[in-house]
């Protein structure tokens, strides 16, 4: 991982990165298998440590993270008719996204676009099935039957 | 053990609404829940820690007949303070009295016990059935849980099922119910532990995905 960056720094980079050259708001579970697939595809060592869980890949230090941020008013939570909360940065958020960018590394830069960009062209279900296939270990105590579910 | 954050008690001005831990370990063996006003919650919380304190597992005849007993002196005290003091006017019914509903949850390998005293101190021991439920939304628990394999779960599930449980019942908006959701767990070596708040944003981000789950299976059946 980039010396001076943390885990909680490229969480932050992430949630606040444009997409089409327009801010998105994101989901928790698509943090989650976001941070997981950074992970897991970007080799990225010293990062989130992941369990399977009811919803697949989980870290909790994730969600702590996310409490910490919010509590920094780094981020914001947004309701939607969902039965959960949207994530976007603040205007402090962006200020300090915008510093990290600088010494940010260009090719994690890239994957964690790439990887936002995929996660988001997914509805849940679909983002799910594709973890899960590919990263059958962390489905293991997963609520959801895919096989029945086409 | 699961239950939502909110409590409604007295003021001046009439019924307020505070947020309030409604669960809470006696010793390192059992765990205490109840409903009913904070007050009474407190001193049935109180009596049963100094009449539990002892307690190795074991539920017998003489243990139980002592608690209620002591809970039977608290809860008819309120009443007949609450009857003589509101005598004469709209409020003298003693279902409008400060009174509490207690369940009693302990597990250490087979030893499983979930133990219900409701306000006039009849009891029940529901460990068989697997689930007691308590309070204003208590019909909404009863309801959701008579769907679910409770009793035989293991514990993410189970947690997800209370999660989803509680959280039911404060979105049907029954009075008196809100958020935080406060989750405890014992696990089958007696341990007693309280989910964090990262643990319950996992179960909340559980539950939606439960939801969306039900969306995409049952199309315009459920609602968005």
């Amino acid at each position: 991982m980039n010396n001076t960056l943390s885990k909680k720094d490229i969480l932050l980079v992430f949630i606040n990165l444009p997409i089409d050259d327009a801010p998105k708001l994101v989901s928790p579970i698509q943090i989650m298998k976001s941070m997981f697939l950074l992970k897991e595809e970007a080799k990225i060592q010293d990062f989130y440590e992941f369990i399977p869980y009811l919803y697949g890949p989980c870290s909790f230090e994730v969600y702590s993270d996310l409490i910490s941020l919010k509590e920094e008013n780094l981020i914001e939570d947004v309701q939607t008719p969902f039965s959960w909360k949207y994530y976007k940065v603040t205007a402090k958020g962006n200020e300090v996204t915008n510093r990290l960018l600088k010494s940010f590394d260009k090719t994690l830069l890239q994957k964690l676009k790439e990887i936002k960009m995929f996660v988001l062209s997914k509805t849940f279900l679909e983002l799910l099935r594709y973890v899960y296939k590919k990263y059958p270990a962390y489905a293991e105590k997963t609520v959801i039957d895919f096989v029945v579910l086409k | 053990m699961a239950s939502d954050g909110q409590a409604t008690v007295n003021s001046a001005g009439g019924p307020v609404r505070l947020l309030t831990q409604k669960i809470f370990p006696i010793g390192n063996q059992l765990l205490f829940g109840a409903s009913g006003s904070v007050g009474t919650i407190q001193r049935s919380l109180f009596i049963m820690k100094q009449l539990l304190q002892q307690f190795e597992g074991n539920i017998d005849y003489s243990l139980m007949e002592g608690v209620r007993k002591e809970l039977f002196k608290i809860y008819k005290n309120e009443i007949d303070r609450h009857k003589q003091f509101y005598e004469g006017t709209d409020l003298e019914d003693i279902r409008n009295a400060p009174i509490a509903d207690v369940i009693l949850c302990h597990s250490k390998g087979n030893n499983k016990i979930i133990w219900r005293i409701a306000p006039d101190c009849s009891d029940v021991l529901l460990h068989e059935i697997g689930y007691a439920c308590t309070g204003s939304g208590d019909i909404f628990a009863y309801t959701l849980l008579k769907n679910f394999n409770v009793k035989d779960l293991e514990v993410e599930k189970g947690k997800l099922v209370a999660y989803r449980v509680i959280r039911e019942a404060i979105e049907i908006g029954a009075f008196g119910l809100g958020e935080p959701i406060d989750i405890w767990i014992i696990n089958s070596d007696g341990k007693i532990t309280q989910l964090s708040k990262g643990e319950i944003m996992g179960l909340s981000d559980s539950f939606g995905i439960w939801k969306e789950t039900e969306r995409e299976v049952f199309k315009d059946l459920v609602k968005k």
